[in-house]
């Protein structure tokens, strides 16, 4: 459609064809590419749960840029046609310009006409009927059904309920293929080939997704403050970002933890944060990373990072750290002692949440140039969410933020937050994070006052299975609800402690001070 | 441990610590990677970086001659100059050692290219 459109200039309408999962992160994400390219993007249709987006751009440039780095889209179509039913696509089609079509399907080109249906199977002979449906288009070349230069795809949506498709088709598109998204580096990042994991390894799709939130492009200086086993930074690096990276857990930065892999007995001597860069040929991205404590940070005084992208503790999994010691200060003999010990571990106490995060808010706006942007996952009680609850700073204003529900009572935020300038004398931030661990605690002796849904819920917060298969790695990699409720309860039967990829002293640590915090 | 990362160091941190830097390094073992030239991320770094700093960091592990004491006008047209800075600042690794703080003598050792940051309890 040539006709001057919002975007004040000939523009064109792509179909977006959306992976089903994520819902809330796929528009954010698409904004978040369109910004960083400033690529002028009008929305013509954005439905609220359909794996669709309508949007209309300049060009086919701007669509393959778009594209270029996007996760949750799975193909990017231009549209010649739509409609609810098949009357309406072909009366849409025909008011297609014949002029934008004829390029497409001239003689020296080859084309081919794929019937796609979405919740619903479709029998061959239905979709050659659907093909022939067509033929009135201008169609001038051959035919090649492997290596077409023009693929034209008739989409065909039935709605997400699998109950209601013998209603027929809630809506039609035909477009001509441009690009497909990124979806492909999942698989290849993917945590089950990774050199270097731990339980709370995030999954590809969502660090490729957080990298983009940030706008991370080359040239770019990324860190992570709770860099754990890298996997957030190497996301960050493949998208071009130089990555420095921090933890206050020397024992997973030197990849010397347990192994969560079932299979696995012990580390290998190549495994190390490094070499997941080197797995993929990133390891001229990689700065460093550092042993650092996040209450007492060790850094100039500079703006010097484009984008902090982060998964903190939750106060669940892992009991959250920081050096210091809840007794009185030791003797100068005891001090002695340990410092001769080359491998000493500070003592830790209990860090409580609040202050994690607002460590992690001061550190982005001290730290961050203008313009630069945190990305968080945030814990929340689903009950007690109340937006002025999120970590705040008067530098820092919010661009996103997406949930990700991951049982009935507990759900994790994305927060993207920018920075709008530099912080004066005095300016800190604020924040009030639910301690899940605090609010289950309580419930957690008392085993017999537990709902059926509150057990779903400790279970999956509490990961008790051998396998190590941490919170973020399983949820990630399910696409269903029913199903992680369904994988907790039948992890009814697993026993022993896993570690949790931090200090091997802490599995029972940690267990002494549940105990204590009550 | 490289010279781009030490440049961002101090040992703050610290109570009764007013600076903390530079931290001056003593290095055991050291070793040279080969990173590919990237003339957008150094051009970008340089106006972050400390320089005094930096050239007393590559003094302390013999790399002083490839840098000039002060950084000088126009260096993002100095091809050879950033080139050189790119080596500095990213091929040279410290894999063990330590860094040592130059108000209180605190050594916080690297070990395995990574340092470790991390005080005492009494120390905070």
């Amino acid at each position: 459609m040539t006709a001057l459109s919002p975007l004040r200039q000939p523009a064109k309408r792509y179909l977006l064809w959306c992976a089903n999962e994520h819902i809330e992160f796929r528009i954010p994400e698409i904004n978040a590419i369109s910004s960083m390219f400033n690529i002028p993007l009008m929305w013509i249709d954005k439905p609220k749960e359909d794996p669709y987006l309508i949007v209309e751009m300049r060009n086919e440039g701007d669509a393959r840029r778009l594209m270029s780095r996007c996760m949750l889209v799975r193909s990017c179509f231009e549209l010649w046609g739509q409609g609810n039913t098949e009357e309406e696509l072909h009366s849409s089609i025909k008011l297609f310009p014949l002029d934008m079509m004829k390029p497409h399907l001239a003689p020296e080109k080859t084309f081919r006409v794929r019937v796609e249906s979405f919740n619903k199977t479709l029998k061959n002979a239905e979709k050659l009927k659907k093909i022939e449906s067509l033929s009135y288009l201008p169609f001038e070349g051959k035919v090649d059904l492997k290596h077409a230069s023009t693929c034209l795809h008739l989409l065909e949506y039935y709605g997400l309920h699998p109950n209601e498709t013998h209603r027929g088709p809630y809506k039609l598109f035909l477009g001509r293929w441009v690009v497909d998204g990124q979806r492909e580096l999942i698989s290849k990042f993917s945590l089950k080939s990774r050199t270097y994991i731990g339980s709370t390894s995030m999954d590809a799709q969502l660090s490729f997704i957080m990298a983009n939130f940030a706008q991370v492009q080359p040239g770019s200086t990324i860190v992570d403050p709770f860099v754990g086993t890298g996997s957030v930074l190497v996301a960050a690096a493949q998208f071009g970002g130089h990555a420095w990276g921090w933890d206050i857990d020397y024992l997973t930065l030197h990849a010397r933890t347990k192994p969560t892999r079932h299979s696995q007995k012990e580390r290998t001597a190549g495994e190390s944060i490094l070499s997941n860069f080197e797995q993929y040929g990133l390891k001229h991205k990689y700065l460093d990373v550092v042993v650092m404590d996040n209450a007492r940070p060790f850094w100039r005084d500079v703006p010097y990072v484009d984008a902090i992208i982060t998964d903190p503790p939750y106060g669940i999994r892992e009991a959250m750290e920081r050096v210091g010691t809840v007794k009185g200060p030791k003797t100068a003999e005891d001090t002695i002692k340990q410092q001769s010990s080359s491998h000493h571990f500070p003592s830790k106490m209990n860090y409580n949440l609040s202050d994690v995060y607002c460590d992690l808010i001061n550190f982005a706006a001290r730290h961050l140039v203008v313009g630069g942007r945190l990305v968080f996952w945030l814990p929340v009680f689903r009950e007690d969410y109340d937006e002025n609850h999120i970590p705040s700073h008067p530098c820092l204003r919010i661009v996103f933020n997406c949930e990700q529900v991951l049982t009935v009572h507990a759900s994790r935020r994305l927060i993207t937050l920018v920075k709008t300038r530099h912080p004066q004398e005095g300016e800190v931030g604020k924040c009030q994070v639910t301690d899940l661990n605090a609010k289950f605690r309580d419930k957690f002796f008392q085993a017999a006052s537990l709902t059926k849904e509150e057990r779903a819920s400790l279970k999956s917060m509490f990961p008790r299975d051998k396998r190590g298969q941490g919170l973020a790695y399983r949820l990630g990699e399910s696409k269903n609800k029913t199903k992680v409720l369904k994988m907790e309860a039948a992890s009814e039967c697993s026993s022993g402690n896993v570690n949790e990829g931090r200090n091997l002293e802490k599995s029972t640590l940690r267990d002494e001070q549940i105990n204590q915090n009550n | 441990m490289k010279l781009m990362t030490h440049n961002m160091l101090t040992s703050k941190g610290m109570k009764n610590v007013k600076e903390g830097f530079p931290l001056k390094i003593q290095a055991e073992e050291m070793r040279n990677v080969d990173i590919d030239y990237d003339r957008d991320f150094i051009t970008r770094m340089i106006p972050k970086l400390d320089w005094k700093a930096l050239v007393f960091a590559a003094q302390c592990v013999g790399h002083k001659e490839d840098l000039p004491d002060t950084l000088p006008e126009g260096y993002e047209n100095d091809n050879e100059l950033l080139k050189r800075l790119h080596h500095v600042l990213l091929e040279v690794e410290v894999v063990s050692g330590c860094l040592e703080c130059p108000e209180t003598q605190r050594k916080f050792p690297i070990s395995n290219g990574i340092p470790n940051m991390l005080l005492n309890e009494d120390e905070v």
